[in-house]
C-alpha cells in the first residue's frame, strides 16, 4: 500500500501578515459573519441545533463549505493547525474558495489537489455520496499523513460539504513499520527450508503458504490456496486418518500449546518424504471469527534416516558391547579354569606318571589270568585320565609363550610330516583326504599347535562316523592379499544339533558319554586359534556331517620367510662330518642333521666318502685345515663351534655359540650348505 | 619301541623329583630293566652335583618345577663340574622357554611326563649311548625354526646363564617382578636376585636400561 502526498491543501492558503485569524471564542464552531454570502444568523441555528461544541472537541480538522465551495466554518482543531504551521489565514479560511486553492495548486501536488478538487465537486454535486483521499503533508513538525473525507448533506434547499482531515499519521508509520516487518517476512519465508502456513478455521481459508512448498513438495501456493484441503491430499494414505484425527482432536480441544505431528507425503513425482508439522493456534480479531493456526511443517526424511541410522548403530554397538562384554566375562571364566584347569592337569600327570610306571610292571608279571581283565580297565581309565590331564594343562596359555611369534609353518610341509600320526587317529573304514596345496602361504601358528588342533578335530569326525565315511582335510588360500588362510576339516558324520553346536567350543561340553571324551577338544582347539588371533567357524547339522574351519593368520612377511631347507641332491643326501670333542655337541649335530635329512658320520675329510659338511670345534681344529676343506669343493661348509674369530669368519665358516642350541645349529647347517651352494 | 641294552654296565639313573609317588613309580620301573639302575633320589635340586658324584649317577632325570633352587641353574653348574653326565628333564611343562633353557643348559633330552614309562626308559637308553632324547611333543617344537632368538656369538648375553636369559627376555617384554615370579614358578626375590645378577654381568644399572637392551639385542621382537 502507498501513500501518496496530498497537497496540504492548507499550505495552499497564503499567509496573511499582519492579520490573525479571527478570534474564536474557545470551544466554539468559529465562522466569520463577515464572509461574502454568510448567513448571519445560519450559524447561530446551526450551533445549536448540531452541538458545535462537540465538533470543536473533535480532534479531525472540519470544515463545512457551501455548495461552491467555499469555507463556510471551521472548527478548532482546523484552526489549530492553521495557527501552528504559520497558516496567518484570515479567519483561518473562512470566505475563501477550497476549490480555486486546489485548482490553483502546482508542481508535485498539483494532480492530488486536482483529484481533491474534482471529488468535491462531483460531491457537491451529487455524483457522489463522498470521497475520500489521503496525503502527505509536511508540517512545522515534520512530515504528516492526513485524510480527507469529505461528505455532503442537504439543509433545506442548500448543500454543504463537510470536510474531514484526520491525522493518520501514527496509523500510517505503523502500517509502514507492519509493511516493512511483513516484506522481512515474506522474504524470510521465500528462502527458508520450512513451509510456513496460516490458516483460519472459520471460513476454512488458507491465509499464507510460503513458496517453499512447491520446493519441497512439489505443490504450488495457489493450489492451496484455491483448495484448503490440497495439503490433506497429498499425505500418505496410511498417516492421513492419523493425522486427520490428531489435529482434529487438537482444535477440538482449543488448541492448546503446540501441535506436532511427523508423517508422510507423496510429492506429484511419487517420491516419498516424511513430514514434521507443527501448529500454534493464534486468537483472530473478534471481526474474524474463531481461530487462525499458524505452523510450520519442515522435511525432516534425512534426519530421519540420520536418526535411524543412529538408533541402528547405537542398537549395533550395544550388541557388540554386550557381546564383548560377555565375553570377557567368559574369557575371565575361561582363564580362571584355565589356571585351575591347568594346575590339575599338572598334579594329575605327576600322579598318573607313576601309575602308568606300576601298571607296566603288573602287565609284565605273571599275572593269573583272572586279573588280566582288573590290569587291563585300570590301564584304560588310566589312559583316559591322562588324556584328560594333557587336555588340562594346555587350558592355560602358556604366559611365557603368549606374545612370542608362532610358527611360520607352511601347511604343505607340515602336512607331509603329520601326515601318518593323523592318519592312525582316524583308523577304521574311514577315508581320510589331504587337499593341501604347495604355494598356501605360511601360516603364523606353531607346527605342533596345528598338529594338536587337528588331530583333534579329526579325532572328532571320526567318533561322529558309524561305519564307512570320509574325512577331508582342505586347506584354502587366502581370498585377499593380506587374508587368512582357512583349514578345513571336514566330515561326513552324524553332524550337531543346534544346541550342540551353540555350546560346542565350551570346555567340558559334550554330547559322547562321559568317559569316553574330555569335552575339552574343541574347547582347546579354540583356545589355540583364539592364541594365534585366528578364528574358528562351525558349519553343522544333524544328519548332514560337520564342516571345522580354522582362519589362520598369515605370517608376517616382515619377520621373513621361513627358511626352505637345501634342495636334497638328486642322488644322495648332503653328508654333515662330525668332528667334535664334546659327545653332546656330537649328539646335538647328528639329532639336528637327522631331522634335516641329512646323513652325519664321524668326520674324515680325508675318508672314500668324505662329507660336505665339515662341524668341528674352533679350539681343535685350525682355520688352515678348513680352507683346505672349503677349497676341495664349491658345495662344502663348515660350521665351528665356539667364539667367533676373525681368523674363522673371513674364510665364510659359520658360528654355533657355546651356549646357543638346536635352532642356532639347524640354521648354521642350512646356511653352510646353501652359502657354499650360492657363492661364485 | 624297545632300544635293546648293549652297554657293558648297566646306566645309573639319579631321579630328581618333588612327587615321591612319581620317584617310587620310576623305581618300580626301572626294576624290571636290566640295563638300568636307580642311583638314587631326589626332591630338589639342592646338592644335585654333590649327589651325582656320590651316587656315580650318569644319567640325571630332573622335573623343572620344583621348590628350592632354580633347576637350570643347578644343571648349568651340573654340566660345568661334571660335563660326562648326562641331563634329561622330565616334565609336566611343554614350553618353548623351558626347553630353550634346558638345551641351553647342557640337557640331552627332554621327556613329558604324559609320554609311557616305555618313552622314558627308551630315552634314558638313547641318552646313555650318546643320543638326544625329546618327546614327540618336544620333538615337533625342537625341529621348527625360531626366529630373532639366538644369541649372537660374542654378545654379552652369552656372560648370562640360560635362566638369566630368560628373565631378561621377560624384563624386555615389559613383565614385572611379580609376574616373572608368577610365569617361572619362583618367588619375587629369586627374580630379584636374577635381576642383580643380570644387572652385574652386563654392566646395566637401571630397570629400563635393561628392558633397552633386551630388545637391542633381539631378545624381544618389537
Amino acid at each position: 500500500m502507498t501513500h501518496r502526498g496530498l497537497p496540504c491543501v492548507r499550505r495552499l492558503w497564503p499567509a496573511e501578515k499582519g492579520r490573525g485569524m479571527a478570534s474564536s471564542d474557545a470551544g466554539r464552531w468559529n465562522h466569520d459573519r463577515t464572509a461574502a454570502g454568510s448567513d448571519p444568523g445560519l450559524w447561530d441555528r446551526f450551533a445549536r441545533e448540531q452541538a458545535g461544541g462537540a465538533i470543536d472537541a473533535l480532534s479531525s480538522h472540519v470544515a463545512l463549505l457551501d455548495s461552491t465551495g467555499v469555507v463556510v466554518a471551521v472548527n478548532r482543531a482546523w484552526q489549530r493547525f492553521g495557527a501552528q504551521n504559520g497558516l496567518l489565514v484570515d479567519s483561518a479560511g473562512i470566505g475563501r474558495s477550497y476549490l480555486a486553492v486546489c485548482d490553483a495548486a502546482s508542481g508535485p501536488e498539483s494532480s492530488e489537489a486536482a483529484r481533491c478538487a474534482d471529488g468535491i465537486r462531483r460531491l457537491l454535486a451529487g455524483q457522489i455520496e463522498e470521497f475520500r483521499q489521503q496525503y502527505r503533508c509536511e508540517t512545522a513538525i515534520g512530515p504528516r499523513w492526513y485524510q480527507m473525507r469529505a461528505t455532503r448533506f442537504v439543509h433545506g434547499a442548500r448543500t454543504f460539504a463537510v470536510v474531514v482531515h484526520e491525522d493518520i499519521t501514527e496509523v500510517m508509520r505503523a502500517y509502514s513499520a507492519l509493511a516493512e516487518s511483513e516484506a522481512r517476512f515474506f522474504q524470510i519465508t521465500e528462502v527458508i527450508d520450512q513451509v510456513f502456513w496460516m490458516k483460519t478455521l472459520s471460513p476454512v481459508r488458507v491465509a499464507y503458504v510460503s513458496p517453499s512448498v512447491e520446493r519441497l513438495f512439489g505443490i504450488r501456493p495457489e493450489e492451496i490456496y484455491r483448495n484448503p484441503g490440497r495439503w490433506m491430499e497429498i499425505v500418505h494414505p496410511e498417516d492421513a486418518p492419523r493425522v486427520r484425527e490428531s489435529i482434529g482432536a487438537w482444535i477440538e480441544r482449543g488448541g492448546p500449546g503446540c501441535w506436532t505431528e511427523e508423517y508422510r507425503v507423496v510429492r506429484p513425482d511419487g517420491s516419498v518424504r516424511w513430514v514434521r508439522d507443527s501448529a500454534h493456534g493464534l486468537p483472530a480479531a473478534a471481526d474474524r471469527g474463531g481461530k487462525i493456526l499458524c505452523g510450520v511443517a519442515e522435511d525432516v526424511t534425512e534426519l530421519r534416516e540420520h536418526r535411524d541410522r543412529l538408533e541402528h548403530l547405537v542398537q549395533e554397538r550395544t550388541a557388540q558391547l554386550r557381546e564383548s562384554q560377555e565375553l570377557l566375562a567368559q574369557q575371565d571364566r575361561l582363564a580362571s579354569i584355565g589356571t585351575l584347569a591347568a594346575g590339575l592337569g599338572h598334579d594329575l600327570a605327576n600322579i598318573l606318571f607313576p601309575m602308568r610306571c606300576r601298571l607296566d610292571v603288573l602287565e609284565a608279571s605273571a599275572l593269573p589270568a583272572a586279573l588280566r581283565p582288573e590290569v587291563d580297565g585300570l590301564k584304560t581309565t588310566v589312559e583316559y585320565l591322562r588324556q584328560l590331564s594333557a587336555a588340562l594343562r594346555q587350558c592355560a596359555i602358556d604366559p611365557i609363550s603368549a606374545g612370542q611369534p608362532r610358527g611360520p609353518t607352511r601347511l604343505s610341509e607340515w602336512a607331509n610330516g603329520v601326515r601318518p600320526l593323523i592318519e592312525k587317529s582316524a583308523a577304521g573304514p574311514i577315508d581320510l583326504a589331504w587337499e593341501i596345496g604347495d604355494d598356501l602361504p605360511a601360516v603364523a601358528v606353531a607346527p605342533h599347535q596345528l598338529t594338536q588342533a587337528v588331530l583333534n578335530l579329526v579325532g572328532n569326525a571320526t567318533e561322529s562316523i558309524d561305519g564307512p565315511g570320509r574325512i577331508v582335510v582342505r586347506a584354502e588360500p587366502p581370498r585377499t592379499l593380506a587374508g587368512p588362510v582357512e583349514l578345513s576339516v571336514i566330515d561326513t558324520g552324524c553332524g550337531m544339533s543346534d544346541e550342540a553346536r551353540r555350546h560346542a567350543l565350551e570346555p567340558f561340553f559334550t554330547t559322547k558319554q562321559r568317559g569316553r571324551s574330555t569335552g575339552l577338544g574343541l574347547s582347546l582347539v579354540h583356545a589355540i586359534v583364539r592364541s594365534v588371533d585366528g578364528e574358528i567357524r562351525i558349519d553343522s547339522a544333524e544328519g548332514r556331517g560337520t564342516t571345522v574351519t580354522l582362519r589362520l593368520p598369515r605370517w608376517n612377511p616382515r619377520a621373513g620367510e621361513p627358511d626352505r631347507p637345501p634342495a636334497a641332491h638328486p642322488h644322495r643326501a648332503a653328508i654333515v662330518g662330525v668332528s667334535l670333542a664334546s659327545p653332546r655337541r656330537s649328539a646335538m649335530v647328528r639329532h639336528v642333521a637327522a631331522a634335516m635329512g641329512l646323513r652325519a658320520v664321524d668326520s674324515d675329510p680325508d675318508g672314500a666318502e668324505p662329507p660336505d659338511i665339515w662341524v668341528v670345534d674352533e679350539s681343535a681344529a685350525s682355520p688352515d685345515a678348513a680352507r683346505d676343506f672349503l677349497a676341495a669343493g664349491p658345495e662344502r661348509g663348515v660350521v665351528v663351534f665356539g667364539p667367533a674369530r676373525m681368523d674363522w669368519t673371513a674364510l665364510g665358516v659359520e658360528h654355533v655359540g657355546e651356549e646357543e642350541g638346536l635352532d642356532a645349529l639347524r640354521r648354521a647347517l642350512r646356511q653352510a650348505r646353501r652359502g657354499r651352494m650360492n657363492s661364485p | 619301541m624297545m632300544m635293546m641294552a648293549t652297554l657293558a654296565k648297566p646306566v645309573r639313573v639319579l631321579c630328581v623329583d618333588d612327587h615321591a609317588m612319581l620317584l617310587e613309580g620310576l623305581r618300580a620301573r626301572f626294576d624290571r630293566e636290566p640295563d638300568i639302575e636307580l642311583a638314587g633320589t631326589l626332591t630338589t635340586v639342592d646338592g644335585l652335583a654333590s649327589e651325582v658324584e656320590r651316587s656315580g649317577a650318569t644319567v640325571v632325570l630332573l622335573d623343572i618345577d620344583m621348590p628350592g633352587e632354580d633347576v637350570f641353574d643347578a644343571l648349568d653348574d651340573l654340566h660345568r663340574r661334571h660335563p660326562e653326565t648326562r641331563a634329561i628333564m622330565l616334565t609336566a611343562h611343554i614350553r618353548d622357554t623351558y626347553i630353550d633353557s634346558a638345551i641351553a643348559a647342557g640337557a640331552w633330552g627332554y621327556l613329558s611326563k604324559s609320554d609311557a614309562p616305555d618313552t622314558i626308559v627308551e630315552g634314558v637308553r638313547k641318552v646313555a649311548a650318546g643320543e638326544l632324547a625329546f618327546s614327540p611333543d618336544v620333538e615337533e617344537r625342537v625341529n621348527a625354526a625360531r626366529h630373532g632368538r639366538a644369541v649372537k656369538p660374542g654378545s654379552k648375553l652369552t656372560l648370562l646363564t640360560p635362566r638369566e636369559q630368560q628373565i631378561l627376555r621377560m624384563i624386555g617384554m615389559g613383565q614385572g617382578r611379580q609376574e616373572i615370579a608368577h610365569a617361572i614358578h619362583r618367588s619375587p626375590k629369586t627374580v630379584d636376585a636374577h635381576r642383580a645378577s643380570i644387572m652385574e654381568k652386563l654392566a646395566i644399572h637401571d630397570r629400563v636400561e635393561l628392558a633397552r637392551y633386551a630388545i637391542r639385542e633381539g631378545l624381544v621382537e618389537v
